[in-house]
């Protein structure tokens, strides 16, 4: 008996310490994402990690840590091409912006994704399930191609907030129509309509300095601020800014609607604190929190600070709308705004390439969707964002789906970073009063930036 | 013969140091600055001798960054002298508290260029800036320092002049006190002028230490990065954007790694250049014959 119990206590100890051991052989994975530090989409997907551990230790049979390292936007693009030009395998997911998919493609930093893609049935079917818009934005190059590099991270567009208290206040309703003889605009629907002649004497009617003003756009020269902004204003104008076919830029970005449209954007600057000209996303999200502007142009990805109480003077008084369009001579309204978003990349340098690919399954399940979005995340699956549920999440939802469709990014040539900083410089010199008028500056960034092409090879 | 060896046994290691960390790099920089490359974009290096300099030469923009770095230089470097050079004969003078004053003096000196900038930009901001406040509450107007192109120069010059006056003010210092008393007492019998005294004896004797100080401050001018990226970006549109940022943007932006290099190289020419011009007005000590 007694022998029988002890060989029966060692087979289950054998049997334990074989478990114990098959357990301490799983593989251990750890994962470096490079992120937009202080950008909170970029840090949620260092955030949820823990979420990908437990899914990747029960479904793909590895435990798996996830390490976040951030730079500012500003800076971003220069850490990562540093670990780029230097192969490092420092990271094997980078959150990029979606103008770099051409430099580091070119250079052969990140993998194409065709194939991955095709192989997977998670990443096939998420592909499928977003809108052309973001897979042109954010996956391919080059442009028009069907060449894919990145997967979107988070999805974003610029919106519009505004002061719905001081809207829907009866005193200034009949002030308004009193001054200018029609409503204001008070829900989401009047906005949907409303093009800039109209919404600039909305603008005009609330700005009242020095402790109101009527609006905040992004002027400054870092970055593509400034930048994002004009170029919004010259699509919805109706203009472009390069001849895709032939990468021409003389004559499409100098175009008279072009030069009327920035002549107005910065004309709105007498609408805005002082000091606007040097405003980034900081010091609108800022202007907005505090009260201090009635409207405010930026990301949908930034409104959770303007909603949130603690930060925020008018957490319960801002709605978020489309922004205004441009009426066309025949009647109809143009409204097509820049893109934000970025999306992420796997470093061709990586030595965790498969698990990467695994993260990034996982990112697009619909339950990691709905969590990413539950937390203040824009997800870019359309079985989320198409649902109602999802659009009365957060204030900015709503307004992030619809401007998807009149969405359009920048260029992704390899040369982006020059032909960006010509423009930040021109059309801040002109915003501050250095270029004389807008067509000196339009011009001279259409110079600028064909001798770049030119330069590169790419002028055809 | 032991004696010689055991000496080289001690320089040899500071000289392999220096040529990996300096020669090296450099002799590199000057080879990279003749080929077309990209780091970023790999592939290999094409010789493109001269091509860099030329096109750095045609470039009416490069121009530009040297004219707005040239006057940021000349500003920054002539005010620093003006004020060192004031405050230095001021502390030459017999002061009551003055070892207690010129510590505080110093303080501008040893803040981080970076810590400045981001100071500054909120001392300069056109709405809870101190200066904006003030000039809004006596004269009922703001000024957007760093947001207008005509002032957003003088608005960096003066943070640059803020932290490096103390430095012109030391050196200025020390020259003034190595004038012999004995000099000074001589004029006072002689009832030379203010001016005459300054004139013959003062100006020779801190001419060196100026004109070392003048060339410090003017090489390190000349490199200003930290506190115009932190202000201004180089920014409103080009009103500030000077070489190095032109440099820094083109290696780590554009990844211009040939194009950039050749930037590198023209730069160094330049303080060589002032280095030059230093050894020539130095004045030479005298041998006695």
């Amino acid at each position: 008996m007694t022998r029988k119990l002890f060989g029966l206590v060692l087979i289950l100890a054998l049997m334990l310490g074989l478990a114990v051991s098959v357990d301490a052989q799983k593989k251990h994975v750890t994962l470096s994402i490079l992120g937009i530090g202080g950008w909170t989409p970029s840090e949620l997907a260092v955030k949820m990690a823990p979420l990908f551990s437990e899914y990747a230790e029960k479904n793909l049979g590895y435990t798996v840590d996830i390490v976040g390292d951030w730079a500012p936007f500003t800076s971003l693009y220069e850490k990562a091409a540093s670990a780029f030009a230097a192969k490092s395998d420092a990271y094997d997911i980078i959150i990029s912006d979606s103008q770099w998919l051409g430099a580091f493609a070119e250079g052969g930093h990140i993998i194409q994704l065709n194939e991955i893609i095709e192989s997977e049935p998670l990443l096939k079917k998420a592909v499928e399930d977003m809108y052309e818009t973001h897979r042109a934005a954010y996956m391919t190059y080059p442009d028009g191609s069907d060449k894919w590099w990145g997967l979107p991270q988070e999805g974003d567009d610029l919106v519009l907030y505004v002061r719905k208290d001081l809207l829907n206040d009866p005193k200034e309703q009949t002030a308004f129509k009193e001054k200018y003889g029609f409503d204001l605009p008070t829900t989401y629907e009047d906005f949907a309509e409303l093009d800039w002649e109209t919404f600039e004497k909305v603008i005009e009617f609330f700005t009242r300095p020095p402790h109101l003003y009527g609006f905040a756009g992004e002027y400054a020269k870092e970055y593509d601020f400034i930048s994002d902004h004009v170029m919004s204003m010259f699509w919805t104008w109706g203009g472009d800014i390069i001849d895709v076919k032939t990468n021409r830029v003389q004559g499409i970005l100098n175009s008279d609607v072009n030069n009327e449209a920035l002549e107005y954007y910065v004309d709105l600057l007498k609408y805005q604190p002082p000091g606007a000209v040097s405003f980034g996303i900081d010091q609108v999200i800022n202007a907005m929190a505090q009260g201090q502007v009635f409207s405010a142009l930026t990301w949908a990805a930034v409104g959770a600070p303007i909603f949130d109480p603690n930060l925020s003077r008018v957490a319960d008084d801002v709605m978020v709308v489309q922004p205004p369009g441009k009426r066309m001579p025949d009647g109809t309204l143009n409204r097509i705004y820049c893109l934000g978003g970025q999306p992420w990349v796997i470093s061709a340098y990586s030595k965790h390439k498969k698990e990467a690919i695994d993260f990034l399954k996982w990112w697009y399940l619909p339950e990691t969707q709905w969590e990413f979005a539950r937390r203040g995340g824009n997800p870019v699956v359309r079985s989320v964002i198409d649902t109602k549920e999802f659009q009365e999440m957060n204030p900015w939802n709503k307004a992030y789906v619809d401007m998807i469709h009149t969405g359009r990014d920048f260029w992704h040539l390899p040369c982006y970073a020059e032909l960006l900083l010509i423009q930040q410089e021109e059309w801040t010199a002109y915003a501050s009063g250095a270029n004389k008028d807008a067509k000196t500056a339009n011009d001279s960034v259409a110079r600028r930036q064909e001798l770049v092409l030119m330069r590169e090879g790419l002028l055809k | 013969m032991f004696s010689q060896r055991i000496k080289w046994w001690f320089i040899t290691p500071m000289l392999v140091f220096l040529f990996l960390w300096n020669v090296l790099p450099l002799l590199w920089v000057v080879g990279l600055s003749f080929y077309n490359y990209s780091v970023l974009k790999g592939g290999t290096p094409r010789f493109v001798g001269f091509l860099n300099y030329l096109l750095l030469h045609m470039d009416p923009y490069m121009w530009e960054r040297f004219r707005t770095t040239f006057l940021f230089v000349l500003l920054a470097v002539a005010l620093e002298l003006v004020i060192g050079f004031v405050l230095g004969f001021f502390f030459n003078q017999k002061i009551k508290g003055k070892k207690y004053m010129l510590p505080l003096i110093f303080v501008p000196m040893i803040v981080a260029p970076v810590a400045a900038g981001v100071f500054f930009r909120f001392i300069y901001d056109p709405h809870w800036g101190i200066i904006n406040y003030f000039l809004n509450t006596l004269f009922g107007f703001r000024l957007e320092f760093l947001e207008d192109a005509a002032l957003a120069m003088p608005a960096v010059v003066a943070v640059d002049v803020w932290m490096w006056s103390p430095f012109m003010m030391l050196m200025c210092l020390a020259g003034l006190q190595a004038v012999p008393k004995h000099l000074y007492e001589a004029a006072e019998i002689d009832r030379l002028s203010w001016w005459t005294q300054f004139r013959y004896i003062v100006l020779p004797h801190i001419k060196p230490v100026l004109v070392l100080a003048v060339l410090l401050r003017t090489i390190d001018a000349f490199k200003i990065f930290d506190i115009i990226f932190v202000m201004t970006g180089g920014g409103p549109g080009s009103a500030t954007e000077v070489l190095p940022m032109t440099l820094y943007r083109n290696a780590f932006l554009f990844w211009r790694t040939g194009s950039a290099s050749a930037l590198a190289v023209v730069l160094l020419l330049i303080a060589v250049a002032f280095t030059s011009l230093y050894l020539l007005l130095i004045p030479r000590p005298r041998t006695e014959g």
